[in-house]
């Protein structure tokens, strides 16, 4: 079931990245692009959701219809531009992005990184290891669950707060989304959404940051294998202690610091080196909702400020 | 500030104890320069990759450097644990680009100079690196707390063999059992058990949440737990850890105080260590007997009582 719900979701990302780089005007996109923007898509309305649920004293389950009307709303608009622009020019994004075809040594190398990632993706499905300290997630996610309430619960008593939470933690979307997922996929438990499916999911989108990533870096292909190669195995071989890009991912694939460091971040580099500084907007509001960082002002608006200011000192 | 950048110093040991990945990415860093300086590459053909290493050992220096990492972990809100400020540099991302210039540089030289299996010779050299620079599981390194082996269910299986963490949690959800049908369970347990309880299920209440006895989650909310709560925590803690009658049997700590507390604070399923002494155990039992709790079940390693 986690890996359906992973493929359901990879499609949505798919389909709503391309239609909001079609109407958007992106120049040249990558299939990495429409599914790292597809992905904030997910990301963000689960954000609004949950900041209009606690504004709004909204129950849990109320919510989760208006979300769920949102998400079918948005991934049927997504899918009549995706139908009508294929129709026009199947060009975008097409295999001129791809790996497409090579030599026997480039192929090698390819399947070689296609293997360590595909390993990847077993261990986080097969035999997920979670890192809990400092992290209330599944707890949070049960208690929206069983008490059908938003914030008024303490997930970790399951009484309700005396003394009640900082605003910051109420704009998080996270927890919601897990919850959101639990909900209208009943067969799931939400163990499984959190500490199997998210990792996977988060996988996926780190393939395709990482990909956008090699892309903006190299124009050979083969360089764009090498590059995701040793990605791959940097990303494997990091889970030594939290922090890590290997540990974010094998054992903490569902916190928002994990999403920032695999996705959002390697996602933005390859929009700031190709000179798309406008679109960097969405991974910065994405942070806002999923990492609890200096009110919203997260590493990805900082990463931005540094990137441009460096940018203009190597140019001056 | 002495404190802060102390702790701006741990998380940097902490970052670097176990693998070698941000040492690989500077070591990259710095041949790649030293290949830009020696005329061995052109920057024109490779000026992003070059952008990200140097951006990257800018970032890095920034994390390492006291002064700049205690402002970025004030800027991380010091929820999160120092070593996050890292994710600001762009470890991976810095190594497979440096990685994949060096990869390019030497195949050329190998092509050009004829040395082919020179070339994949060092090729393979630099694969060597970087798989010898990892560190695989954290767990063994740092002992940290793992959860594996979830069935489709979300239940804990292979009961035999597993890690202590994943054995807690499937005791956790054998007293899922035990929980009222009213959906009005509250909680009293060792920590063991408590730490688990609201991950396995959110229909169970607890007299006191994990943030009693792991601070860092208590940063999730402005609740705070009064003195009395603090007691008859306090009692069972010492009551899981110890086995030494005296140390349980003396007056301050014995359990009528703390128990008959926790019963009168809503507790309706009490769970007690099984390896302590009898005479604990009997004056346990007639606390929670006069409270109207009785024994349901014997785990062994638990005793779960219940209300009549």
């Amino acid at each position: 079931m986690s890996t359906v719900i992973i493929l359901i979701l990879s499609l949505f990302s798919y389909v709503a990245g391309y239609a909001f780089m079609r109407l958007t005007c992106f120049d040249k996109p990558l299939q990495g692009d429409c599914f790292c923007i597809g992905f904030f898509a997910i990301m963000g309305i689960a954000g609004a959701g949950n900041i209009a649920g606690a504004a709004l004293k909204l129950s849990f389950g109320r919510l989760c219809i208006i979300s769920a009307v949102i998400y079918a709303l948005v991934f049927v608009c997504a899918s009549l531009v995706f139908l009508t622009e294929r129709k026009k020019n199947s060009s975008l994004p097409s295999a001129a992005d791809s790996f497409g075809k090579n030599d026997r040594r480039v192929n090698m190398v390819i399947f070689a990184a296609g293997l360590v990632f595909l390993l990847l993706f077993v261990i986080t499905q097969v035999t997920p290891a979670v890192y809990l300290a400092e992290d209330i997630t599944l707890e949070t996610v049960r208690t929206f669950l069983s008490s059908d309430r938003f914030y008024e619960v303490n997930p970790l008593t399951g009484a309700p707060y005396t003394a009640g939470i900082p605003n910051r933690l109420k704009i998080l979307g996270l927890p919601f989304f897990y919850a959101f997922l639990a909900k209208i996929f009943p067969l799931t438990d939400a163990g499984v959404v959190v500490w199997r499916m998210m990792p996977g999911l988060v996988l996926v989108m780190t393939v395709c940051a990482y990909y956008s990533l090699s892309a903006a870096l190299f124009k050979e292909k083969r360089s764009r294998a090498i590059f995701m190669l040793i990605a791959g195995i940097v990303l494997f071989l990091s889970d030594y202690v939290s922090g890590a890009d290997g540990f974010a991912l094998l054992q903490a694939g569902f916190r928002g610091v994990s999403i920032r460091a695999l996705v959002l971040m390697p996602y933005t580099l390859s929009l700031l080196l190709r000179k798309k500084w406008i679109y960097c907007i969405l991974p910065v509001l994405v942070e806002a909702v999923t990492v609890w960082t200096l009110y919203g002002a997260g590493a990805v608006l900082l990463m931005c400020v540094m990137f441009y200011a460096f940018e203009g000192f190597l140019k001056g | 500030m002495a404190e802060l950048i102390g702790i701006a110093y741990d998380g940097f040991k902490n970052f670097i104890s176990y693998g070698k990945y941000p040492g690989i990415f500077m070591t990259v860093a710095v041949v790649v320069f030293l290949l830009l300086q020696m005329g061995r590459l052109n920057p024109s053909a490779y000026y992003p990759s070059l952008q990200i290493l140097l951006y990257g050992l800018i970032t890095e220096l920034i994390c390492v450097v006291p002064v700049t990492a205690v402002l970025l972990l004030l800027y991380q809100t010091r929820f999160y644990g120092p070593e996050w400020i890292f994710a600001q540099v762009p470890v991976t991302a810095g190594i497979a680009a440096g990685g994949t210039l060096v990869v390019d540089i030497l195949l050329k030289w190998g092509r050009e100079s004829r040395k082919q299996f020179s070339a994949y010779l060092a090729v393979f050299a630099m694969f060597m690196v970087l798989l010898a620079g990892g560190g695989m599981n954290a767990v063994s390194a740092g002992g940290l707390e793992i959860l594996g082996n979830l069935a489709p269910s979300g239940n804990a299986i292979d009961k035999t063999g597993l890690t202590k963490t994943v054995r807690e949690y499937a005791v956790t959800e054998e007293i899922l059992e035990y929980l009222h049908a009213d959906g009005d369970t509250v909680l009293y347990a060792p920590s063991e058990i408590m730490r688990y309880a609201r991950s396995v299920s959110g229909e169970i209440g607890l007299l006191y949440g994990r943030d009693m006895f792991d601070p860092a989650t208590g940063a999730y909310a402005f609740d705070e737990y009064d003195e009395e709560l603090t007691v008859i925590y306090d009692w069972m803690r010492r009551a899981e850890n110890t086995t030494d009658i005296r140390i349980l049997s003396s007056a301050d700590e014995a359990p009528a105080e703390a128990l008959s507390a926790a019963v009168k604070r809503g507790a309706n399923l009490v769970i007690l260590p099984g390896n302590m002494s009898e005479t604990i155990e009997a004056a346990a039992q007639g606390v929670l007997g006069v409270e109207g709790m009785e024994l349901a079940t014997d785990m062994g390693v638990y005793r779960i009582y219940d209300i009549r």
